[in-house]
């Protein structure tokens, strides 16, 4: 992974592939390389639909290696939804493809003259940069099959639905799983609808006749591998309770903890939870003749995903996310487990942001275009984007121009982008992530729980500000750390609890490049991320009003705890000091 | 306000053994206890759970009463009527703030001073009820042989969990009795709608070598 490739659209010379060294981007991968990349080469000002804006998309530092759980791929750009910079991460084989065909990065530039569609066909022969109007308004599905024909099955895609053609601020990039389905995506922030501008329907990946990479100190990776993998199976969680469950086992235990965001934010608990939880979400697809246990790409041992099959077992989509089932589900107070994997079948093929879209049909529920648990409406309301109707238009554009066009205000955004599963008044340290990362309210910024890994041991009085913004700083810091690996950052929890198996990670990366990372160099790649994000916000006009939460998470109290929002705004701006 | 009344209802039914892990989803929805008021919690979900108190400090990570976090079910006491909510470790940020005596456990609202508030105000003596849900691999790990125990929950809860389940179990046309007699899984639904209260629920593996 010693070069970049460069995708140049134009407008002054027709679609070129340009190949160059990696350069002064040696040593970065997944969200530290997009980081990078954006903010040194795009102008914070610039319209992110414009010619200026990069898409780029980026392995980890282990991908395309026999490192497990190294497959995660990050797309970055400006954010047309946020405005700010974006790192959006995906899972499928995207990563490792790319990492086999020696890529540290795909950056697709400028803008084409014409308004047509392309599609990049990348493998060991080179790259081709080829007409797609055939794909054109194709969902990803249809888009998938037609490539998967063409080029056969040994490929994987990156693709764009119906949304990011029609440049929406909800668009996704689709990444193809195992079984050649697009159903991962880099979801947040509008990263599609730059792929759309660029004109770039489909990227198609082919590693046949390649090798793995292979480590510097093949001995010692492998040891570590095998330890990091020990660490992961025995660990409760990365070994049992996601493989059983899948990230949907969070909502019984988030709604009996009074945080799960209900009826578009009124509520912080949904009596009708244990109907779409994921316990019962994994019973179902067992029944049906689905998996409940599956890995979205080579080399993922916790394998924390499955396969939904309809009434008749049939193929409808992948195990919904626990993301994606609160925000279709107890967020519009809909407690029907299939309504919610269509909604998630529709939203992986027209190319949109599952969240951004529950919480947008929240907004639209508020604002009277449909009752609060009407799973009907709610499928016709995501159709109306697929068909590009004027009101699918405006709903595909997110939550925040929703709420702006009917008239409501509430609406769950921070800097534009929806919030996701975890009401902030119940659980004010992910409020505090959601005001103040770089990335708009995101709960995967300060995911990863990381004492092991800033030394920051102790308890947190939950009755002192400063606690929290320690802790979400901290959680911030690490998680833009993991991302930069390409690592799933659902290896987090294993890292937090087994000291052995953290480390195990820094000898895979260590044995692998010939480093001599420490766990402190780990933490300095995270703040260096951060601040650079930080800075490139700053210069695109970002300041501390945008690490608001709305006003009303202050002034109306969530139940059945009665809480509101209570750490202060002085602390808030105080995240970055560092 | 849950009910401590005696259950009104008696359903057994016998199901294939790959059928019991459809049965314990009855766990999410939470079965009902009676307790005398000052029991502490972890004698209780020892007693409750069929458990020993290595399970309950181990393998229980995370326990809710009413919604607020457990930290020491060995001195946290039941006063008055209230739901416990039990499940294994969960993942992210989420889990370990929640966490009994996790790294971040104190960034919850301190629930046994407020417990404390309303326990002086508590007389002793008293039996009250709790609801119980075991979530994940707790209700895996123990539900099986609660329910061939047999255990109480609320009829609408249960009316609520056949509606979305029944239809899997009735293709199996499992042996189902409603106060000893003998009907169809079809009619489930109709017997039960006419009733209020509790119901007894208890659960047979049509095959036992399993275990
Ligand atoms: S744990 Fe889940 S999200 Fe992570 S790599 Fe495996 S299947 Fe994908």
């Amino acid at each position: 992974m010693d070069k970049i490739l460069r995708i140049q659209m134009g407008p002054d010379h027709p679609p070129k592939a340009v190949t160059e060294p990696i350069g002064d981007y040696a040593g970065l991968g997944g969200r530290g390389m997009t980081s990078a990349v954006v903010a040194k080469e795009v102008p914070p000002l610039c319209h992110p639909l414009g010619a200026d804006n990069k898409l780029v998309i980026a392995p980890g530092l282990l991908s395309g290696s026999a490192a497990a759980m190294s497959g995660r791929i990050s797309v970055g750009c400006k954010s047309p939804l946020t405005g700010g910079i974006k790192e959006a991460n995906s899972g499928g084989q995207a990563a490792q493809v790319l990492g086999r065909l020696g890529y540290a990065a795909i950056v697709l530039e400028g803008k084409p003259a014409e308004d047509k569609l392309y599609k990049l066909v990348v493998n060991k022969d080179g790259v081709e940069i080829l007409p797609a109007d055939d794909l054109k308004m194709l969902g990803n599905y249809d888009a998938v099959e037609k490539l998967t024909s063409e080029y056969g099955d040994k490929i994987c895609c990156l693709s764009i639905g119906q949304a990011g053609e029609m440049k929406l601020g909800a668009a996704t990039v689709a990444c193809t799983d195992m079984e050649l389905r697009p159903s991962r995506h880099a979801g947040r922030g509008g990263v599609g609808a730059v792929m759309g501008s660029k004109g770039i329907k489909a990227i198609v990946l082919d590693d046949s006749g390649l090798s793995m990479r292979s480590p510097k100190d093949s001995d010692k990776f492998k040891e570590a591998n095998k330890a990091f993998v020990a660490g992961l199976k025995k660990h409760p969680v990365t070994g049992q309770g996601l493989p059983a469950y899948g990230t949907n086992v969070l909502t019984n235990v988030v709604n009996e903890a009074g945080g799960y965001p209900t009826y578009n934010f009124k509520t912080g608990r949904f009596d009708k939870a244990a109907a779409i939880s994921g316990e019962t979400q994994a019973e179902t697809e067992t029944a049906r003749g689905g998996q409940a246990t599956h890995g979205c790409h080579r080399g993922c041992v916790i394998r924390c995903s499955g396969t939904y099959m309809d009434k008749d077992g049939h193929y409808l989509t992948k195990q919904p996310e626990y993301e994606t089932v609160w925000a279709h589900g107890g967020n519009c107070g809909i407690d029907d487990l299939d309504s919610i994997a269509m909604l998630d079948r529709l939203d992986d093929d027209f190319g949109l942001d599952t969240i951004e879209m529950g919480a947008t049909i929240g907004v639209a529920m508020d604002a009277g275009l449909a009752a609060f648990g009407d799973s009907a409406k709610a499928i016709e309301l995501v159709k109306e984007v697929g068909k590009g109707t004027p009101l699918g238009r405006i709903l595909g554009s997110g939550a925040g121009v929703a709420g702006k066009v009917f008239g409501v205000e509430r609406v769950p955004v921070v800097k534009n982008q929806s919030m996701p599963a975890y009401d902030p008044r119940a659980v004010q340290g992910m409020g505090v992530t959601y005001a103040t990362s770089t990335m708009g309210a995101d709960h995967t910024a300060g995911y990863a729980v990381t004492a092991n890994l800033m030394g920051v041991g102790g308890n947190v009085d939950a009755l002192k500000p400063e606690g929290q913004i320690e802790l979400s700083r901290n959680l911030q810091i690490a998680t833009a750390a993991i991302d930069s690996t390409g690592m799933c950052l659902f290896i987090a929890f294993a890292i937090l609890d087994q000291e052995e198996t953290f480390q195990a990670l820094i000898d895979m990366i260590n044995s692998f490049h010939g480093l001599n990372f420490t766990g402190d160099d780990v933490t300095e790649m995270g703040k260096k991320i951060l601040k650079m994000e930080r800075d490139f916000n700053e210069r695109a006009g970002f300041g501390p009003k945008d690490d608001r939460l709305p006003a009303y998470f202050r002034q109306e109290a969530l139940a059945p705890h009665n809480i509101t929002f209570q750490v202060n705004d002085a602390d808030l701006d105080t995240m970055f000091d560092f | 306000m849950t009910s401590v009344s005696e259950p009104s209802v008696e359903i057994k039914i016998t199901v294939a053994e790959n059928r019991l892990s459809l049965m314990r989803l009855v766990f999410g929805y939470g079965i009902q206890f009676k307790v005398p008021a000052g029991t502490r919690v972890s004698n209780f979900l020892q007693q409750a759970l069929c458990t020993d108190a290595d399970y309950i400090e181990n393998r229980i990570q995370t326990l809710f009463m009413d919604g607020r976090a457990v930290d020491d079910p060995e001195s946290e006491e039941i006063h008055s009527p209230c739901t416990l909510a039990v499940s294994a470790a969960m993942p992210g940020v989420f889990g370990a703030a929640f966490r009994k005596q996790g790294t971040y456990s104190g960034l919850r609202r301190h629930c046994s001073q407020i417990r404390q508030d309303q326990e002086n105000r508590v007389k002793q003596g008293r039996i009250v009820a709790v609801t119980v849900k075991c979530f994940n691999q707790v209700a895996a790990d123990l539900g099986n042989e609660l329910l061939e125990a047999g255990v109480v929950m609320n009829l609408k809860d249960f009316l609520d969990f056949w509606a979305r389940q029944g239809s899997i179990l009735e293709k199996d046309n499992p042996e189902v009795q409603i106060n000893h007699t003998k009907i169809h899984a079809r009619e489930v639904t109709e017997i039960l709608c006419q009733k209020t209260g509790t119901l007894r629920i208890q659960i047979n593996a049509a095959n036992t070598n399993g275990g």
